[in-house]
């Protein structure tokens, strides 16, 4: 019999309050798979608070500190300074905010975090917009997409900008481990969450979670979209360890972007012309990926497609290295 | 069953302590169908689809809604009532439930008039008590609509059957809805409609349970004070708004999205609240007449600007729109606890006006006037709402344009400018405003600032001029009291019972009065519409016609009588409150005012 990739242990339960295809709730459930249960997290307001609470149960096998929605890089900062301080140094100590929670209004607190070198994980899980009050823009709001700010009527088409880059603006803070992560690729998720949790100081998960009522699709096809986003180069697998860039999920070739914007509603009103922007930019960003790992890697260092996770990579490195709260 | 304290008000009274008229057979002029189920049910659907028939037939209409804050699960439930007579509260019992699981007969079932009836889902009711009709709504809307979430609206074309429904107007509320989303949902929702029709049908009886009494309010318009305090802002000469996600705010900000580009205006969803009341400070500086909406936690983070408007005499509107706090609290459900923040938060001192308005018709016009006293006395202005008058549909007056008056105050035009010999933005005057430009105007150059500062703007630790500042700023609260919104009072000249309240407490209150007519006791309202500064005249003057004041509202301190105490020393009045999440009921609150234990 093959050996299980992926921990039996559950610690997120069913009777949760998440909509059918929850995204968001597939990250939680896989995070505490590869973290077990010395674990605490940290959630905002959120979407998660109302999944993880509904009375007269908790869906949680672990510890969960509610927080202001701006607060959650600080809330772990000080949950971690206390922690070791009482000689809880083997607990695992997680925040886990949306993308609102993270990249609009707790930017500020993520990035004293990770500055602070804290020894925490940070999760942001991804929706790409305001679901818990039906669904209003956020910065991680991809470039076209409707919601209920960004209208697609007459003139307007959704929304103006392109989504924020929080990958870029973490690297810029130098973590020990950060990664992009998909529920629809349980393995590689699993692998990046027992590799952050043996590593000390900052880390930092962007997590794709996709939202059957918020993009306007049917619940069934979560994992299907989700395996299209990272295919057609949409979200890109890849982690950052000490600056190193590897792609975990590697593609000969990009599937065409138009499959996985058809697929939702909140994208039903592009364009052909818009389609094919989008099509660029995904190109441009695999390029881009492959470039910086290229960079990173010496050639005889090169992932090789196929390759499970690295053996070759240097030695998880102690977080006194970068100061630890 | 257990023994309902005398202090909780959230219990509805039994029917057979409401006056007989509303136990009497033949066609019911005042109904109520509550509609409960699991989030997600479509129980918020049917109560829209009932209100917009009962609209259709010219009643007044009250909807109220039971949800948790969550996109899917928990017990929802939601009520609309629909009567001859003006209805601005939830009716006190249900005469019909509609259920879709046992928990919703378990809940429901506390609220339901004995000569009441259940319509419940065979496929999630198990039992029920008497008078309890099981028909397959999901089952029917599975396997003949192909969908089984399309039993709401089975639901919808049963009861238009049950309760005798013109059906060509009950199909027509339909299309209303689901029109413009086009095809192939409103098809399918017409097909759950029909195939509901003939469920009730075939499974009932060919004849209604109830009749209901068409109405004849023909003027009436359906809203919401969140929709209109939005159409307020755009009409009142409203050009940028800023938010941030927020219940129950959002609709605020979502209505804006749409309405205000048209208009020339700019809405901007800002990163969060720092940011939103900042960028409304910004605005306003800028010359635009600013306005952000929030609720309690935002209103938190927004305290640190509202002392800067304050302080650097910038004129913003504040929306707050209650709901049950502090921190996280109850987003969904209803309060009146912000009261003591808006009046008091952020440190240091600085005058600032507060606003309430009772109902939707209210909300618009004191949005507009909020606008106008921002600007004309240059401070910060909130206008404080609560979950109820925010979000639940209502028949409402059709808002009064003729009314509508924009004053910008002392803003400057560039004829005045030039006309001026020195521009000073915080020059002292006899009324403490000073003349204000806009950046880019010529000759009008200055620095507007939250540091204390001179006439010209300039940073300034002088205590004379600290002095002369503080007086000047503060001097605004008495100054301004003739132009402040003044209260409406309700009833007779003279009132054995007397209920000072604000906000949608408007809707209990006033139909506690009926109540009380009917039992021959006379009272007065005193609907405050400005409460801060606190309207001391008014009140100590209605206090005077009223042999017994109380003093009403959703918290659990009593944040306005102590207001009122404070301002009113030697005036006597007795607090009512709750706090439980639910709005006052009219038959508890007369019992709470003719029991004596208030």
């Amino acid at each position: 019999m093959a050996k299980l990739t992926i921990p039996r242990q559950e610690l997120m339960y069913s009777g949760h309050a998440a909509c059918p295809g929850c995204g968001p709730a597939l990250a939680m459930r896989l995070l505490l798979k590869g973290l077990g249960p010395r674990t605490v997290v940290s959630v905002p307001a959120s979407c998660w608070t109302v999944i993880a609470t509904p009375y007269p149960t908790t869906a949680l096998g672990v510890g969960m500190l509610d927080n202001a929605i701006e607060a959650t890089g600080a809330s772990i900062s000080g949950l971690r300074a206390a922690a070791d301080a009482l000689g809880l140094g083997d607990l695992n100590v997680v925040g886990f905010a949306g993308d609102g929670g993270t990249a609009d209004i707790g930017l500020q607190s993520l990035s004293g975090m990770l500055e602070r070198g804290t020894d925490a994980l940070y999760v942001m899980y991804d929706n790409e917009a305001y679901m818990n009050t039906g669904v209003q823009r956020s910065s991680a709001t991809p470039q076209g997409a409707w919601t209920t700010t960004t209208p697609v009527a007459g003139e307007a088409r959704g929304k103006l900008e392109p989504k924020k880059d929080i990958m870029a603006i973490v690297l810029a803070h130098h973590p020990v481990y950060a990664a992009t992560l998909n529920p629809s690729f349980p393995e590689d998720f699993v692998r990046k969450v027992e590799k952050a949790r043996e590593r000390k100081g900052p880390r930092f998960f962007h997590v794709y979670a996709a939202c059957p009522p918020g993009w306007r699709y049917d619940s069934d096809q979560t994992i299907e979209l989700g395996r299209l986003a990272t295919y057609a180069g949409i979200f890109p697998l890849y982690e950052v360890e000490m600056g190193r860039l590897r792609i975990t999920r590697r593609m000969g070739q990009l599937k065409p972007v138009e499959e996985y914007l058809k697929a939702q509603g909140r994208f039903r009103h592009f364009s052909p012309e818009e389609v094919q922007q989008v099509q660029e930019q995904a190109r441009a960003r695999w390029d881009d990926l492959l470039a910086r790992e290229r960079a990173a890697n010496p050639p005889e260092r090169a992932a090789v497609p196929g390759e499970p996770a690295s053996p070759a990579l240097p030695p998880p490195v102690a977080g006194e290295a970068l100061g630890r709260t | 069953m257990t023994t309902t304290p005398a202090t909780d008000l959230s219990t509805p009274v039994p029917s057979e302590r409401l006056p007989p008229s509303t136990r009497r057979a033949g066609p019911r002029k005042d109904l109520s169908v509550m509609i409960g189920g699991q989030g997600g049910d479509g129980t918020l659907t049917v109560s829209d689809l009932l209100g917009r028939y009962f609209h259709e037939q010219h009643l007044y209409v009250y909807t109220a809604r039971n949800v948790l804050s969550r996109i899917r699960g928990g017990h929802a439930d939601a009520s609309t009532r629909g009567s001859v007579e003006p209805v601005w509260a939830q009716k006190a019992t249900q005469d019909v439930l509609v259920a879709f699981d046992d928990e919703a007969v378990r809940i429901g079932q506390a609220e339901l008039d004995p000569e009441g009836f259940i319509l419940g889902d065979q496929g999630g009711v198990s039992e029920g008590p008497e008078r309890l009709y099981l028909l397959p709504l999901s089952l029917t809307a599975a396997s003949k609509v192909g969908n089984g979430l399309y039993k709401n609206t089975v639901a919808y074309g049963a009861l238009s059957h049950l309760l005798g429904f013109d059906e060509t107007k009950a199909r027509g509320v339909i299309e209303g809805r689901f029109g413009r989303r086009g095809g192939e949902a409103l098809q399918k929702n017409l097909s759950a409609f029909d195939l509901g029709r003939t469920l009730a049908r075939e499974q009932v009886g060919a004849n209604p349970l109830f009749l209901l009494e068409p109405g004849t309010n023909t003027r009436s318009i359906l809203t919401t004070g969140n929709q209109a305090a939005a159409l307020g802002f755009v009409v009142g000469g409203g050009r940028f708004f800023a938010g941030y996600p927020i219940t129950p705010a959002t609709p605020i900000m979502d209505h804006l999205t749409r309405w205000l580009p048209t208009f020339g205006g700019v809405v901007r969803q800002a990163e969060d609240e720092l940011s939103a009341i900042n960028m409304t400070i910004g605005a306003a500086y800028a010359g635009a007449r600013s306005m952000t909406a929030t609720s309690g936690p935002g209103l938190s983070l927004m305290t640190e600007g509202m002392g800067h408007a304050g302080q650097a005499e910038v004129p913003v509107v504040i929306v707050d729109c209650q709901r049950v706090g502090p921190s996280t609290g109850e987003p969904t459900r209803h309060e009146q606890s912000d009261l003591l923040h808006v009046v008091f938060g952020s440190h240091g001192e600085f005058p600032r006006f507060v606003l309430a308005p009772g109902f939707p018709a209210d909300a618009f016009e004191l949005t507009v006037e909020a606008l106008n006293l921002a600007e004309k006395w240059q401070l910060p202005v909130f206008l404080l709402l609560d979950e109820n008058l925010s979000e639940y549909t209502q028949s409402s007056e059709p808002f009064d344009l003729s009314k509508v008056r924009i004053d910008r105050g002392k803003l400057l035009s560039q004829e005045a400018l030039a006309a001026l010999p020195v521009y000073k933005r915080y020059l002292f005057t006899d009324d403490g405003i000073s003349p204000r430009s806009v950046p880019g105007q010529r000759g009008g150059m200055g620095q507007t600032t939250g540091n204390e500062h001179d006439e010209w703007g300039h940073v300034s630790v002088n205590p004379e001029n600290r002095r002369r500042m503080m007086a000047k700023r503060l001097g605004k609260m008495e100054r301004a009291r003739g132009d402040l919104p003044r209260a409406r009072i309700y009833g007779e000249a003279r009132g054995q019972v007397g209920f000072v309240g604000y906000g949608s407490t408007y809707g209990p209150i006033r139909e506690a009065q009926r109540l009380l007519a009917g039992r021959g006791i006379s009272s007065r309202f005193f609907q405050a519409r400005t409460l801060w500064p606190v309207p001391t005249a008014e009140v100590e003057e209605f206090l005077a016609t009223v042999e017994r004041a109380f003093v009403v509202e959703h918290n659990f301190t009593g944040q306005l009588a102590l207001l009122l105490r404070q301002a009113l020393p030697r005036s006597s009045f007795s607090s009512i409150v709750q706090y439980d999440g639910n709005a006052f009921r009219a038959p508890a609150l007369v019992k709470r005012v003719t029991e004596g234990r208030p």
